[in-house]
């Protein structure tokens, strides 16, 4: 179902959904764009580049109780949670969840993931101002992508939104509101999206990465690309896709916490023994994993080009670059294997 | 459905002092239905909780022909083997599993093994050895070659000569260098070395093996040299960093495997298509 609604109607279908769902939103916090829980439409913001942290953190908290125990019980948290509304979240973060759902919701189902994944309606914004470092066409999506919302607001600009939506959910939000999308109403959309596809430069070549990593796995490639990192693991903390974790007791409780392959300890054994000690390694492991194994083993690219890596790397390592760069042919071993 | 990270209660019954440093827990799952339904395949693991200190993944040492046999060996050697040593009989702690894939029986059905480990590396065997002597008839003659580095680190020792004493089984039994003391009757030597000198026929052989990862790299290499097996003909379980035990938090993916979820046991030739991050 399509609907064109004013500004004004959309505020008052933000505003209901207030009363009835924790509503989760981007906000301006302090100059960061961060998506938090809010009350009042006011808050929300409409036109901001993409938030600084994906939307993961409401399905995989980076700290997360599994259970209690006491005295030998073991008491598992309350799962249970309020019916609740992403609003706003950018296609590429739409489809990141696509991508999570293959790991958490596969045979062996994590119900802390699915239970928040099974309470929250994703109420998506098209991106008609896209950044420098994005690049979602790459990687089968893009600006005005529905893929894995319940509903699609795109801005037509001057106050006017074209709503689509994505599941039987998301058509009841839209049930009697605006008015019926017509022709030129589509051909103004079809227009933007296009408009906004080409302020996307950077471009890349996926159906050539698979091939690559497995011809470059000993190459001294990664030795040059990898010179500059300082392991910080801001990319694995700020990807939407990124999902390794650890788990300790705490006083009390087992937890969960996000953890990420560019750490030395990540995968030290107890033993001392670690396959993964050097920071090439280390930083290669991203790649092999985002772009090979899961390619591999899922069919899909672990990424949607929402580019956060690069715009928050402290050393200014160009991820996107660092694909691209993939050289063709195997070049001689680094090191002795 | 079932909460994946949520430990099953179990109570240590008994506890056997290997060595200085290793201990085997026998272990009951206090939910009786648990007990008696409780299967598990010669080759997979657990995850074994102490509450308050953690949790670490273990082979299964016992074996699944043993119903009502849970029991894994530990070296101590950080924070939670640290609390499982320090662990009494009667003690409760969290059992979830079983993960991986096992040891192929299938296709060990009918051969010849040798079985090839090193120190604590015995444990994962221990569990196919078992199997193995409990079902007789289905499997060929049976070598074990397994070496510490001294006497006194030697796993299982009243096992050991149980199996000695079994049916179409050749023990070996090695120490390395320095490690023998005066009563010592066995070989002297490293595992790879004393198993280049035995020298077993690959013909209609498996090979496994377990044990400290320098020792596995020197078998695997040995065996495929001059000893003619084909690295499908060998087969190996890995040690990981693990922990979710489900594919899920990352940490032992290497090449497009999970250690946990498709392995620990591998072959050779599995190991090779991987990559070389082995």
């Amino acid at each position: 179902m399509k609907r064109l609604l004013k500004k004004e109607e959309l505020n008052r279908l933000l505003l209901g959904l207030m009363k009835e769902y924790d509503v989760i939103a981007p906000i301006d916090e302090e100059g960061l764009i961060l998506f938090r829980p809010v009350t009042k439409v006011e808050q929300v913001l409409w036109d901001y580049p993409n938030s600084l942290k994906p939307v993961k953190e409401f399905f995989l908290p980076p700290r997360e109780v599994l259970f209690q125990f006491k005295r030998g019980k073991v008491q598992p948290a309350n799962l249970s949670l309020k019916k609740r509304v992403i609003w706003g979240v950018r296609p590429c973060d739409a489809r990141s969840l696509l991508l999570l759902d293959k790991v958490f919701l596969d045979s062996t189902q994590d119900v802390y993931y699915r239970e928040k994944r099974k309470s929250t309606l994703l109420v998506g914004l098209s991106c008609n101002h896209p950044e420098k470092s994005c690049f979602c066409t790459s990687f089968a999506s893009g600006p005005h992508h529905k893929e894995g919302m319940d509903l699609l607001i795109a801005d037509l600009e001057e106050g006017i939104f074209l709503l689509e939506s994505n599941s039987p959910e998301g058509e009841q939000l839209l049930k009697g509101r605006g008015k019926e999308v017509n022709k030129i109403d589509e051909k103004i959309r079809t227009k933007i999206k296009e408009k906004t596809e080409r302020k996307i430069e950077r471009k890349l070549k996926p159906s050539q990465f698979l091939e690559r990593l497995t011809n470059g796995f000993d190459s001294s490639y990664w030795e040059k690309a990898s010179r500059q990192c300082i392991s910080c693991g801001i990319c694995r903390y700020l990807c939407p896709t990124c999902h390794c974790f650890d788990i300790a007791d705490e006083e009390g409780e087992r937890v969960r916490f996000w953890d990420g392959c560019s750490f030395r300890n990540f995968t030290k054994m107890t033993s001392g023994e670690n396959p993964r000690f050097g920071k090439r390694e280390r930083f290669k492991q991203w790649y092999y994993h985002k772009f090979g194994y899961f390619k591999e083993n899922h069919g899909v690219f672990l990424c949607v080009g929402c580019g956060r890596c690069l715009r928050n790397c402290p050393v200014k390592i160009d991820f996107s670059e660092v694909l691209q760069q993939l050289p063709a042919q195997a070049q001689t071993p680094a090191r002795e294997g | 459905m079932e909460n994946i990270y949520l430990p099953h209660s179990a109570i240590v019954k008994e506890i056997i002092s290997e060595t200085a440093d290793i201990k085997t827990f026998r272990l009951t799952f206090e939910d009786e239905r648990l007990q008696k339904s409780f299967t598990y395949l010669a080759g997979q693991f657990v995850e074994f909780s102490v509450y308050g200190v953690g949790e670490a993944p273990f082979c299964l040492a016992s074996s699944p022909t043993r119903p009502g046999q849970i029991e894994c060996t530990i070296k101590k050697m950080g924070k939670v083997t640290q609390a499982i040593h320090d662990l009494e009989v009667g003690d409760q702690v969290g059992i979830r599993g079983p993960y991986g894939n096992g040891f192929p029986l299938k296709e060990l059905r009918g051969k010849n093994l040798v079985l090839v480990g090193g120190g604590i590396g015995l444990a994962p065997l221990r569990s196919l050895i078992q199997n193995v002597l409990d079902k007789r008839d289905e499997y060929g003659d049976v070598l074990i070659i397994y070496g510490a580095k001294s006497t006194e680190e030697l796993v299982y020792q009243k096992e050991l000569e149980e199996w000695e004493n079994s049916p179409r089984v050749k023990m070996v039994l090695t120490v390395d260098p320095g490690g023998e003391d005066q009563k010592w009757q066995g070989e002297i030597g490293f595992v790879p070395t004393i198993l280049e000198k035995v020298n077993p026929s690959p013909d209609n052989r498996m090979l496994i093996t377990c044990g400290p990862p320098i020792m596995i790299r020197y078998v695997l290499l040995g065996a495929t040299g001059e000893m003619g097996y084909r690295p499908q003909q060998i087969i190996t379980t890995l040690e990981m960093k693990m922990k979710c035990g489900l594919g899920k938090c990352g940490r032992c993916n290497i090449g497009r495997v999970y250690i946990c979820k498709d392995g620990p046991v591998f072959t050779y030739q599995q190991l090779k298509d991987l990559g070389n991050e082995f």
